[in-house]
């Protein structure tokens, strides 16, 4: 099933052959890729609207009536007030954050959803990727214990042997078993 | 292999329950059920800007009220405990009539036929804000209905009822009174 | 009359539980089997306990018996029949019957399956845990979870359900297949205390459970997608998952699950990672009930809570109790535990197995974090924070994208060791495939760095899974579908799917509002809405008040819908294609002073591939789980060797 590019002594250039072909393949994916993603990045008119600003927006500010809410989720009063304040705000330009300011001002920190990358709230941000990090090198660590294990129970064992006659027998035979079963 | 760390396990199990108890620690200490916090931040500030249009068509500053006491406080017809409170905020504004001692009241996200309809039921001749009001709630921290503001004459917010429990003129008239025997102090 | 039959149900589960577990606990110690039969025969009394009790719930709900307090709270006269019978887990103390009743299924299950086996220590170990678990899910019932308490004075009507829940027919089927999942998983873990505690921690009890854990793990997934499904049917604005930390509390036991299920494989062919697995899958079992914790305790403000009781603290308890359980057991059987055995190369199926164990397990630290965050933020300085949907999305991102990269390399690395010449052979198609998908992307419309991405992954990950299924039946037809390796797949895709969905529907929205009046047509998103007007309807459930808008020509009605009891929800109606959907949602309806009714309209890329991609799961863990032709029994009181290395 899975052919191995062995060579074969009979037809010493199809292998090389199919190598090169295989590479070119990867090669052409490669290029088919990347052109498709810089079309997709370039050509992406980047610029929200204004609606999609507030939109955007909205979804950051917790409605302050109401439990685990944005403004863009609530329809109550306050929910609607603070989407139209918003949709005034973007319009007479202010930025994104200059927005999420104010707002921390007048309320408090707990009505932003996006948690703060400074002080005690950046350690959300923090730890998970360090303990992704340590986790991983972890990993990498008992990677190279096991090789170095298996290099010390494998060093005496002659694995180079080829496989006789016998052998290549009693294979085909379990083969043609299973196929029959 | 198994002989040199008999006792990785054991420590690392102890490691996780430790972590494990913390964690249960904080969670029982927590509290329940809670809302929001209160969003108290404009307490002891400048009060905000408030700019708009009255009922009666007139434009209105409330930094014109600086030197005396005033009172914000937000209001609609549809929510109950605003038209509860509404009597008291009557009686308010007839003890202090001319003596300086303000209420201002901002209408949100209600209808200008529904408010006149509804002071002229009920009596209240201060001024009351209508149209654009969004903005003054929000910078205020406005988050549900009604809340009121009492305002200092150098024109700090002092403090801030939310609902309609406690809002009664004698409240205001006792706290005008606390804060200015402290001032002068 | 009922409150007293439902106690007697009640009670009569408590006490079989606790007499069933010290019957077979003595059983064990005199490793006397016909004790120990006896001792199983109490599961059938826990089951009929709770079944009797449940079905005398519901006959008092359908009675409108308001002397029962849980009717006189949540029944009504006016609500219908299928809504009627799902009142049962509509609130707390119903809930931890449902809860009850499927414990008791799960339990008898177990009798039946192992019964030629009672007399192994194992299945007997095993069915002492879960009478444990009985004890206290019962105890709860007897005690502060009691639904069936007496009101003095019964009310002429009932409170009637809570108007979000009683607004949708999803109600009825999302708490029984989510709590099929989280009861589900007591079995296995029942299995791996009896395991830690006989000292029999080879492969035995591993093997034995596998469908079990599978069968969990789908009622899981069906719960969860069920889930997303109502919130998306309900909320009005195109979400099915809003990071709330009810929802991530049911997410984290699924993550740790999915890990298990995977890491389970190595053990099973390497007799490696055993301190690993047994950890995981308790940790499945822990994360259960801290999840029914936060949704039932109110510690961690959510919209989905339930309301706040006691049985919180209790809940907590339990949850610490197991813990402490599970870390003493593990502890102290640490050096049984441990094999000897290494992994030849990190490019293998068992490497990637343990990458994927790695990625979920980052994955479930991040969204446990962030939801108890705010708790610690508290505890340390006072302030209150929030942590939301910008936190997860930004950190769960990249470490879906890599699961998806894994996705499409793991199926075709095989056991113990790869070349790269292998991959590249293998892995011809599946990258035509996402590149493929790629180039479709961005020749459909789709723009942006990372959504490209992720759909060139996706493809990348379904090519893999598509050669190993195409490749199973060209060799054994039909049955190429069924068993682990092929219905894997099949869950994978499913998988896929809804990892497009997700990227496509939130990438790709497109929300705004309108306020109309009658005879308006306005144009939005490459969609033509006509507003007809307002209709009103009055039934004995509810009184509607709905717009009729057309979309392209089809007629939606999102309506806003008044409860007798005072309760109102507002209810989107959705148009579903292959491609897109747009929902309507009313924000403010037409009244005598203002004739503009406000719509917000939310048009969304493959939403429906997110429904079907759940379904595929759910098909795919039926074919896993479905007996294929090697079926073993290895019940064998034996450890797997762990002497010698693998050879």
């Amino acid at each position: 099933m899975a052919k191995a590019s062995v060579t074969d002594p009979a037809n010493p250039t199809s292998a090389t052959w199919r190598d090169q072909w295989r590479w070119a393949s990867w090669l052409l994916m490669a290029i088919v890729a990347v052109a498709a993603l810089i079309v997709g990045v370039v050509d992406n008119d980047d610029a929200r609207t204004q609606g999609e600003r507030v939109a955007a927006i909205s979804a950051t500010i917790l409605c302050p009536q109401c439990t685990g809410q944005t403004v863009a989720q609530s329809n109550v009063a306050i929910a609607r007030t603070i989407r139209a304040d918003i949709a005034t705000r973007v319009s007479e330009g202010e930025s994104d954050d200059q927005i999420r300011q104010a707002y921390i001002e007048n309320y408090g920190e707990w009505i932003i959803t996006n948690p703060r990358a400074s002080g005690l709230t950046s350690l959300v941000w923090i730890v998970p990727v360090v303990a992704a990090g340590l986790a991983a090198t972890a990993l990498a660590f008992a990677f190279a214990r096991w090789r170095k294990a298996l290099r010390l129970v494998t060093a005496d064992t002659d694995t180079t042997q080829a496989a006789s006659d016998a052998d290549r027998a009693l294979v085909s035979d379990a083969r043609d078993r299973r196929k029959r079963a | 292999m198994t002989g040199q760390r008999s006792w990785a396990v054991p420590v690392a199990a102890a490691a996780v329950g430790l972590v494990v108890a913390c964690f249960v620690l904080l969670l029982a200490t927590s509290e329940t059920g809670r809302g929001n916090p209160q969003s108290i931040q404009v307490i002891g500030k400048v009060a905000p800007e408030v700019v708009a249009t009255t009922r009666g068509g007139d434009g209105f500053d409330l930094s014109e009220w600086r030197g005396d006491w005033s009172v914000v406080n937000f209001f609609a017809t549809w929510c109950p405990g605003c038209v509860l409170e509404h009597p008291e905020l009557v009686e308010f504004d007839r003890r202090h009539a001319g003596d300086g001692t303000r209420l201002v009241s901002v209408v949100f996200e209600d209808e200008l036929e529904r408010v006149n309809e509804f002071f002229d039921d009920n009596g209240g001749d201060w001024p009351v804000l209508v149209g654009d009001t969004g903005r003054i709630a929000t910078e205020f921290g406005v988050t549900a209905m009604p809340e009121t503001y009492l305002i200092s004459p150098s024109g700090r917010v002092v403090t801030k009822w939310i609902g309609a429990t406690g809002v009664t003129a004698d409240a205001l008239d006792d706290t005008i009174a606390e804060l200015t025997a402290s001032a002068d102090g | 009359m009922h409150v007293i039959l439902g106690d007697l149900g009640v009670v009569l589960a408590v006490a079989a539980s606790l007499v069933g577990m010290i019957v077979l606990l003595v059983g064990i110690r005199q490793r006397s089997e016909e004790i120990l039969r006896l001792g199983a025969r109490f599961t059938w009394v826990v089951l009929g306990g709770s079944v009797f009790a449940f079905a005398i719930l519901e006959r008092a709900l359908f009675a409108n018996d308001f002397s029962v307090a849980y009717v006189a709270s949540h029944g009504s006269t006016t609500t219908p029949g299928l809504l009627k019978f799902a009142t049962a887990w509509g609130a707390l103390e119903g809930s931890i019957l449902l809860w009850g009743v499927i414990l008791g299924i799960y339990l008898v299950v177990v009798t039946v399956k192992f019964q030629s086996r009672l007399s192994d220590p194992l299945v007997s170990w095993a069915l002492v845990t879960m009478f444990g678990v009985c004890v206290f899910f019962f105890g709860l019932m007897a005690g502060p979870a009691d639904p069936f308490q007496r009101v003095a004075e019964p009310p002429l009507q009932g409170g009637g359900l809570n108007p979000l829940l009683a607004d949708n027919l999803l109600m009825a089927f999302h708490p029984p297949m989510l709590y099929a999942g989280y009861v589900g998983f007591t079995v296995p873990f029942a299995f791996a205390i009896a395991a830690l505690v006989t000292g029999r921690v080879g492969e035995g009890w591993l093997i034995e459970t596998r469908r079990w854990s599978l069968v969990a793990w789908g009622f899981l997934t069906l719960g969860i997608v069920l889930g997303a499904w109502w919130a998306y049917d309900i909320t009005g604005w195109g979400g099915y998952w809003g990071w709330d930390p009810v929802e991530n509390a049911s997410l984290l036991p699924w993550l740790t699950g999915t890990a298990y299920i995977h890491s389970v494989m190595v053990q099973e062919r390497r007799g490696m990672l055993r301190v690993w697995n047994i950890s995981l899958l308790c940790a499945t079992f822990a994360l259960t009930i801290l999840g029914t914790f936060i949704t039932r305790s109110g510690v961690i403000a959510s919209v989905h809570a339930f309301s706040v009781s006691s049985i919180g603290p209790m809940l907590l308890g339990f949850f610490a109790f197991i813990v402490a359980l599970t870390v003493g057991l593990i502890g102290w059987r640490g050096e049984r535990l441990r094999s000897p055995g290494q992994i030849d190369s990190p490019i293998s199926r068992e490497g990637s197995f343990l990458a994927n164990n790695l990625l979920f397990a980052v994955f479930a630290f991040v969204v446990l974090l962030g939801t108890v965050f705010p708790l610690i933020v508290e505890a340390f300085n006072g302030n209150r924070i929030a942590v939301g949907t910008p936190y997860f999305e930004r950190m769960t991102m990249p470490i879906g994208m890599l699961l998806l990269f894994l996705m499409a390399v793991a199926p075709v690395l095989p056991w113990r060791k790869a070349g790269t010449e292998l991959l590249r052979h293998r892995l011809q198609w599946p990258a035509w495939m996402g590149v493929g998908a790629l180039v479709l992307s961005v020749l459909v419309g789709a723009r942006g760095f990372f959504p490209l991405v992720a759909f060139g992954l996706a493809g990348f990950a379904a090519g893999a899974a598509l050669r190993q299924v195409f490749l199973a039946t060209r060799r054994n037809g039909l049955r190429g579908l069924v068993g682990r390796t092929n219905g894997g797949m099949i869950v994978h895709l499913g998988v896929i799917l809804i990892a497009v969905a997700f990227a496509a529907s939130n990438s790709y929205v497109r929300q705004a509002e309108f306020a109309l009046v009658e005879g308006d047509v306005i144009s939005f998103a490459d969609h033509e809405l006509r507003f007809i007007g307002l209709e009103d309807e009055v039934r004995t459930d509810k009184s509607i008040t709905r717009a009729v808008i057309e979309v392209d020509g089809d007629q939606l009605n999102p309506s806003i819908n008044r409860f007798p009891n005072g309760g109102q929800t507002e209810k989107p109606s959705t148009r579903s294609s292959f491609t897109e959907n747009v929902q309507l949602s009313l924000v403010k309806l037409a009244d005598s002073r203002s004739d503009t009714t406000v719509v917000k309209v939310t048009v969304q890329p493959l939403i429906t591939w997110f429904w079907t991609g759940g379904g595929l799961m759910v098909l795919g863990t039926a074919l896993s789980a479905f007996p294929t032709r090697w079926s073993r029994r290895p019940t064998d009181p034996v450890s797997a060797a762990a002497v010698s290395a693998e050879a």
